[in-house]
């Protein structure tokens, strides 16, 4: 592939050039030119054309172009490649366009978005031919973007190429030439759907359905428990129906004697209690009777009691005690209380001691008397008192007896009605069937109870049969689902091989072919080693990583970009600016070298081109004889008299200003020879 | 009583131990009229005093054996009544005065009282409810005297 014209329009300083090497011989292009004459803008409009890399705003739109505008006019932005594509003479013409539209500021608007053409020609003689339907899919096709790095790049930074974003770069290249991307998307894309389904798998099956039937077994249970016994309550409840019937029946027969019956019932009740009321009555009566009466008999001991007691009292025995130790006081004091003398003998003094004799008995007897009489009076109130309660037991001794005889009376009445009938048969039955009656009633609360229980179990069964069922499909949906997980992750770990492998491959013909190269180069047992993570690595002989010169790593990074090409089996142009970058001239003389023997094969023997973007420090008479041999085609950018800064214009060979200075000079001159 | 009055150095009264015997029968039979669980000396002592001194009836005092009622629990009232009895038999006061003379009287009454229960025991068939009716007869004409 060879690029056999650009022309380049209102384009940064560029501002009208049309380089055409259609006609010349070689396939080694240098493009000189001085700083800021626009080898950089060169690189940069075809970097645009083919990828549609804008450069910064300042430098999209030519000065020059807006400068010789009116406001409101359009202007195009426009850089064409005619390239040929093959040895046959396929050729493509790439044209991308950009209009713009001068205002009153001094930004120009953008109208529109940038227009890519594509035009092919199968020969010389053929006409071209638009391809209209993608024309990026088609430069895509051609020109990977992701390749960009390793066919328009800039020498100065070529020395330190693999220490800086080579890894990504170099991965980004191995994977578009290995083409596995889509391999990746569909591992990828495989891989998340088989995380989707296994967490569908998850909701759907697991311990859900397992646990969800052992309730459901339990809840069944439960509810055959609340039938058996509603059932065995049913069937109770029917034969006490029929039995309650059947007593009723018979009742009815007896004409009233149920009645008769019930009623004696009641009055044996009644008189067994009258009868116990009156047998307490009768003991209370007679404790009374012991206890009153035995008083009673004694009470013929009060009158000469009370005789006593008034006799005392008329003789004044009784209290105010007489006390004859304080009269027996006075007589040893001497002095009565009257006043009188008292002297042992007299007469006063006898006298006192004989009352004091006297009264000595009297007193005792009167206090005991007079504690006596007091009790005594207690006693025959409490004799009273014991009368009445005596009468009032009486009374109702009397009472109960009538009710005992009413009631006797009524039973003998009662008995008379049911002559001829078995009582004890009859108020057995009445019993029983009052029983029965109890009974039916707890009976037809307790099933209705559990008719409540039943409906709200079946509920609770129905529910979770459902449930069950649910989970049920959901384990077969699972089922399913486990086969298309399956099938997933074969087909991701599918791709994924698949794309490991061209990846492998991809890096191993990268390294063979790098080796290859690299050795002739350097005619020593070099090896180069492409890294799982994309590192490139050049090892000696003994498989250690080995130092290279600044001249050696930008060969290495040549070499790299010209194995990527012949790998990739695309022929797109290596375009080089500043391709010998900072390097001193020991290293640029072994670089020129080097890089003119590898050219020598792999541009001159083949249908690839490399464009070399130079100025005159790099490419001197001296450089120039290192490629002498190959033919190269010679052009430069200089500057336009008229517009100095703002636009540079193309010409062919060696640009005269450079004959003016330094080696340029001498060369002109006939000294370098 | 008062501190001239002369005090006793028993500790409870006796039964004449010719009729003692039958004091259990006794005893059932006041269970029997007024079903109550236990009669006590006392009740049996104050029923056979009674009889006996309605009937006006003693009996030689009965050896101290201290088998009768105890002393210590007695109440005033029922020493009122024993004492009413002494006087009354005496017809002297001062009997008052000797506490032992108003117990051997009453002994003397219980214990004729207690032979004429017994024998009443032995000749009536209904001997409770002779003894309720006599009893109940008795409270009656007290009642009507008052």
């Amino acid at each position: 592939m060879k690029i056999e014209k650009v022309s380049v329009r209102n384009f940064g300083i560029i501002a009208d050039i049309d380089l055409d090497i259609s006609a010349k011989e070689g396939s080694l292009v240098f493009l000189n030119g001085r700083n800021g004459r626009g080898k950089t803008t060169f690189q940069s409009a075809l970097r645009w054309c083919f990828y549609g890399d804008e450069p910064a705003p300042a430098k999209f739109l030519s000065s020059w172009a807006l400068n010789n505008a009116q406001i409101g006019d359009t202007l195009t932005t426009r850089v064409e490649a005619e390239i040929m594509m093959d040895t046959v003479g396929t050729t493509a013409v790439i044209e991308r366009t950009q209009l713009f539209q001068k205002t009153e500021t001094t930004s120009p608007k953008r109208m529109g978005q940038p227009q890519l053409t594509v035009k092919i020609r199968k020969s010389a003689a053929g006409s071209l031919t638009d391809i209209k339907a993608d024309p990026e899919m088609w430069v895509q096709s051609f020109f990977p973007k992701r390749l960009i790095n390793f066919f328009l790049f800039d020498g100065e930074m070529m020395k330190n190429f693999f220490d800086l974003k080579v890894k990504g770069a170099v991965e980004n290249a191995v994977r578009e030439i290995a083409g596995v991307d889509r391999f990746d998307n569909i591992a990828q894309n495989f891989a998340a759907a088989e995380t989707q389904l296994n967490r569908k798998i998850a909701k759907l099956t697991g311990a859900k359905a397992e646990k969800v039937n052992i309730q459901l077994e339990a809840q069944q249970k439960l509810l055959v428990e609340i039938f058996l016994e509603w059932k065995t309550l049913s069937d109770q409840l029917a034969v006490n129906k029929v039995r309650s019937e059947e007593i009723s029946t018979i009742l009815e027969g007896l004409e009233g004697q149920a009645d008769a019956a019930e009623r004696l019932k009641y009055l044996d009740a009644e008189e067994a209690d009258y009868k116990n009321k009156l047998t307490r009555a009768e003991e209370e009566f007679q404790s009374e009777i012991l206890t009153n009466g035995t008083n009673s008999l004694l009470v013929g001991a009060f009158p000469e009691l009370k005789n006593q007691v008034a006799r005392a009292k008329k003789e004044d025995w009784l209290p105010p005690p007489f006390e004859p130790a304080r009269i027996e006081r006075l007589i040893e004091d001497g002095k009565c209380i009257c006043g009188a003398h008292l002297s042992p003998g007299d007469d006063s003094t006898k006298a006192l001691q004989t009352l004091i004799e006297k009264h000595r008995v009297s007193s005792g007897v009167g206090k005991v008397l007079d504690q006596m009489s007091r009790q005594i009076d207690l006693v025959e109130i409490a004799l009273q008192q014991g009368w009445r309660i005596i009468q009032d037991k009486n009374v109702s001794i009397m009472q109960i007896s009538k009710d005992i005889a009413r009631v006797q009376k009524e039973k003998e009445r009662l008995l008379e009605v049911m002559k001829g009938s078995d009582v004890t048969e009859i108020r057995l039955l009445v019993e029983e069937k009052k029983n029965l009656d109890k009974e039916r009633e707890r009976l037809v609360t307790t099933t209705a109870i559990l008719l409540g229980q039943n409906e709200s179990q079946t509920f609770k069964v129905e529910t979770l049969q459902k449930e069950l069922a649910q989970a049920t499909e959901g384990n077969k949906e699972a089922e399913l689902l486990q086969h298309e997980a399956k099938w997933a992750r074969e087909i991701s770990e599918a791709a994924g091989n698949i794309h490991q492998s061209a990846i492998k491959q991809v890096r191993q013909r990268l390294q063979e072919s790098f080796t290859e190269k690299f050795s002739v180069i350097k005619k020593g047992k070099f090896i180069t080693e492409i890294s799982n993570d994309f590192e490139v690595k050049t090892l000696n002989e003994f498989g250690h990583e080995t130092e290279l010169s600044e001249g050696e790593k930008m060969m290495k990074a040549y070499i790299f970009a010209i194995a990527l090409r012949e790998v990739i089996n695309l022929g797109f142009p290596l375009v080089v600016d500043t391709p010998f970058g900072r390097l001193d001239s020991p290293n640029r003389a072994e670089l020129a070298k080097m890089l003119s023997k590898f050219l020598e094969d792999e541009v001159t023997n083949s249908n690839r081109q490399a464009f070399f973007l130079m100025q005159d420090t790099e490419y001197t008479p001296y450089t120039r004889k290192y490629f002498e041999k190959l033919n190269p085609i010679e052009a430069y950018l200089a500057k336009d008299e008229e517009f100095e800064n703002i636009k540079s214009d193309l010409g062919y060979g060696i640009d005269p200003d450079w004959l003016l200075y330094e080696s340029w000079k001498d060369w002109a001159d006939g000294k370098i020879g | 009583m008062s501190g001239v009055v002369k005090k006793t150095k028993r500790l409870a009264l006796s039964w004449d131990q010719d009729f003692k015997p039958n004091l259990g029968d006794l005893e059932f039979h006041l269970k029997k009229n007024t079903e109550k669980n236990r009669i006590s000396n006392l009740d049996l002592f104050m029923l056979c005093l009674g009889i006996g001194f309605e009937a006006k009836q003693k009996r030689p005092t009965p050896p101290r054996k201290t088998d009768a009622v105890r002393l210590a629990d007695i109440k005033e009232k029922t020493i009122a009544i024993w004492q009413a009895i002494a006087v009354s038999d005496t017809g002297n006061p001062e009997v008052l005065l000797d506490e032992d003379l108003v117990f051997d009287i009453i002994e003397q009454y219980a214990a004729a009282g207690l032979m004429i229960l017994s024998v009443e025991m032995e000749n009536r068939p209904d001997f409770a409810g002779w003894l309720s009716g006599k009893l109940y007869k008795q409270s009656e004409q007290v009642a009507k005297t008052k």
